[in-house]
Parts: structure tokens; C-alpha cells; sequence
């Protein structure tokens, strides 16, 4: 027995002890340690991906079964991020299959809201940046979307991309062309649309009697 | 044709900086996830023994059976639990449970240059016609009825629902768990030939799984 194996066993920690077994599996990687490191990764990979808030937890726990159960095949002397979203990828499409016919149902549902504090100003309009990088995302085909948000989000090289997908460097380079214009375009559209609103909202309260 | 078109306009990048800070998932999110993860990964034997036999100052709890399995129900239970709405519910137990004090060392960059592994070639959940997002959910809760029944040392319960699963899920993304369980169940049950049987193919089966040193314990022959 270990020290690091009595330390685990002093916390009592059922979950925790059971992890404990992982690092067996083979590369060297702890998989404790990876899920702590990248369970924000995944969980944003996932909603830029278009997972919606309240499925992301069951869609990344799916996602680290896979991850725990590939680890081996994992080479380390690669980046581990891009190895991650493929993984993120794929759960994605499959929720997107399944989630078609309840879209609307998705789209309808209450923002998200943000705590006062001193800079609550600040994180308001943080979080309407995401809100709309979040829809217009959704402008875009899975496959554009993904290469999109490695490159321009994660910062990940477009050869890398084409790697981690599996797709030819040109249809990366393609995709990402197009996946910046249709972006574009839906930002613009988007704001059109919410300036609109704020204008016909605004409106309507100099009307109220 | 490797041109990217024109770089994004710097306006536009602004917005996309806002999404590069998107706040970490809450400390309460991650250890519920955990518990999940670490319920789907478990093989009660050895989690459960590790922190049983820990309170009861044995020398070497992990061989110990008895609260292996006592302690691993107590790990099926969390989880099976933890997947009960409402989610809120959820939140506040498993908080309380999951306390993981060790430090994150692991160091990852976002994007260096080398390529990455191709997706092409590593096989996941997705490309298996028995799995999607729905029936992976069905067979972790299967995994973990096999877990509560060993848990409560009930092993006819334990292999009863090792072989639904395996009707169910016969190649399914956790069916070396199972196959682990099922050594585990049959060695309680006093089943020994058997249990060495299907260990043997288990080893065939899934060559280099880290269940493998489960098998092992289970039937004594731990390294």
C-alpha cells in the first residue's frame, strides 16, 4: 500500500477511492487529474457545440466514460485539447441527432442570469458577448462549427484541426472560410434583431400611460 | 485551396473573447460529474474496500471483501442517487460526499502546433451501432444495479442483473466492467470455477484493460 493510496483511503471518499484505480490505464496520465484539468473544456466545448445547458451534464458524462476508456490510446507527446474535442465532437452529433425534434422547445427557454456584485455591469455584457456568440454559432453546420470553434476559440492550428477531426487540411481551411463568413453575417443579423427589440421595447415604455 | 479567407474582423473577435472566459463550471457541478464518472468507472471491490477498510484501520482493506463491497454499494447508491431529479437535490449530497483535495498538476496546453491524434482512429461510443446518447445513459444505470447488488452482498441479485446487461448491452461501451463484476460476483458466490473461466475471457476479450487488475484481485492473483 502506497502513501498515495492510505492518503486516498484517510478521506473516506467512495468516489474519490474509486478513481483511484484509474491511473492504471496506462499512459501515464492520471485521469482524476485530466477530468479536474478539463471538465470546464468539455462542458464549453460542448455548449459551443450546441448542447444545451440543462443536457450538458449527461452529455459529458458520456463523453469522460469515453475519455477514461481511450486514455490508453492517448500519445501523450500530442496536444491533449484537440484529442478532448473530438470526443466532444462526436457526443455532440449524436445529441443533435436526438435533440432536432425538441430545437424549439431548447430555443424557447429562460436566459441565463447574472449575480449582482460591483462589476455586474461588466459581466452583463460578458455574458450577452457569449449569448451571442452562442446563437450564431448555431448558424452554422456542425462540421464548420467545430473546426470554428478549435481555431478560432480554442486557438487550435487548423492543421491540428484537420487532424483531430480527420478531415483534409484543404476541407479545414474550406470550412473555416465559410464558418467565418456565416458567423459574421449572423452577428450582424443578430444585432439587427436585438436592436430592434430594445428599440420597440423602449418604445413601448414611453407609450405606457 | 488552403486559404482561410480573411481573418475575422477585430470587432467580432472581441465577442468571441467573452466566450474564451466563459466562467469555470461550479465546483458543485464538477464533483457531482465526478461521482457520476467515477460511479460509471468503479469496480466496487476495490473503490469500496479502499475507504471501508481505511476507517477500520485494517492492514490491508483492499483485499477485504466484505466491506469492499459495503462501502461500493455505498458507491452505487451515490450514483444511482446523484441520477435522481431533481438536479438541485443532487447538488447539495453529493457536494458533502465529494471532497478531492488533491491538486490539479496536470498542465495542458490549448494549442500547440503538433497534430493530434485523428479521430479516424480512435473509435468511440458514437461509431458503435449499440450505443447513443440515450442507451449509454440505460447502461450506467444497469452498471450500477450490478454495483448496489454487490454492494448489499446480494450476488444471485448481482449476477441476475450482470446478465441483463449483457443481454442488453452484449458489446456495450462498459461491457468489460461487467465482465469484471461478474468475476467479482461469481468469486463471492463461491463460484470459483467459473469465475476463473470468465476471467480468462475477459483477458482475451479486452486485452490491456485497466479492469484487468481488477479481475486479478478479485481472484487473489493481484501483483
Amino acid at each position: 500500500m502506497t502513501d498515495r493510496q492510505n492518503s486516498l483511503q484517510a478521506q473516506s471518499v467512495e468516489a474519490t477511492a474509486a478513481l483511484h484505480v484509474v491511473p492504471a490505464a496506462g499512459v501515464g496520465i492520471d485521469f482524476r487529474e485530466l477530468f479536474q484539468a478539463e471538465c470546464s473544456y468539455v462542458f464549453h466545448s460542448l455548449r459551443r457545440l450546441g448542447v444545451h445547458e440543462r443536457d450538458l451534464e449527461d452529455v459529458a458524462h458520456e463523453v469522460f466514460l469515453v475519455i477514461h476508456k481511450k486514455l490508453h490510446e492517448y500519445d501523450p507527446s500530442r496536444p491533449l485539447r484537440p484529442w478532448i474535442f473530438a470526443f466532444a465532437y462526436r457526443f455532440a452529433a449524436d445529441y443533435r441527432k436526438l435533440a432536432r425534434h425538441r430545437r424549439e422547445q431548447i430555443r424557447d427557454e429562460a436566459p441565463e442570469t447574472v449575480d449582482a456584485g460591483p462589476d455586474v455591469g461588466d459581466r452583463i455584457d460578458a455574458e450577452r458577448s457569449r449569448k451571442l456568440v452562442l446563437e450564431a454559432l448555431d448558424a452554422l453546420d456542425l462540421d464548420k462549427r467545430a473546426v470554428f470553434v478549435m481555431h478560432e476559440i480554442d486557438g487550435t492550428p487548423i492543421p491540428a484541426v484537420a487532424t483531430a477531426l480527420g478531415i483534409p487540411l484543404n476541407t479545414a481551411y474550406s470550412r473555416l472560410r465559410l464558418a467565418r463568413e456565416a458567423f459574421t453575417a449572423q452577428v450582424k443579423r443578430l444585432r439587427l434583431r436585438n436592436d430592434h427589440a430594445r428599440a420597440v421595447a423602449a418604445r413601448s415604455t414611453r407609450e405606457a400611460p | 485551396m488552403t486559404d482561410p479567407g480573411p481573418e475575422l474582423d477585430p470587432e467580432i473577435g472581441m465577442l468571441l473573447d467573452a466566450e474564451r472566459l466563459r466562467p469555470e463550471v461550479g465546483a458543485d457541478v464538477q464533483a457531482r460529474l465526478l461521482a457520476r464518472v467515477s460511479g460509471g468507472l468503479a469496480v466496487a471491490g476495490v473503490a469500496g474496500g479502499a475507504a471501508a477498510a481505511a476507517a477500520k484501520g485494517a492492514a490491508k482493506p483492499w483485499l477485504s471483501i466484505v466491506s469492499a463491497f459495503a462501502v461500493g454499494g455505498l458507491v452505487g447508491a451515490l450514483v444511482t442517487w446523484s441520477l435522481r431529479p431533481p438536479p438541485v437535490e443532487r447538488t447539495v449530497t453529493v457536494e458533502k460526499r465529494i471532497e478531492v483535495p488533491v491538486p490539479v498538476t496536470v498542465v495542458v496546453s490549448a494549442a500547440p502546433p503538433a497534430p493530434s491524434t485523428s479521430l479516424a482512429a480512435v473509435p468511440t461510443a458514437a461509431t458503435k451501432p449499440t450505443a447513443s446518447a440515450g442507451s449509454a445513459a440505460d447502461e450506467d444505470v444497469a452498471i450500477q444495479q450490478v454495483h448496489s447488488a454487490l454492494g448489499r452482498g446480494d450476488t444471485a441479485a448481482a449476477l441476475a442483473a450482470v446478465a441483463a446487461h449483457e443481454k442488453r448491452f452484449p458489446n456495450g461501451q462498459q461491457a468489460d466492467a461487467r465482465e469484471a463484476l461478474a468475476v467479482q460476483a461469481l468469486v463471492r458466490a463461491g463460484r470459483r470455477d467459473e469465475a476463473e473461466a470468465r476471467a480468462t475471457r475477459f483477458k482475451k476479450r479486452f486485452p490491456g484493460s485497466f479492469y484487468q487488475s481488477i479481475v486479478d484481485q478479485a481472484l487473489g492473483n493481484a501483483k
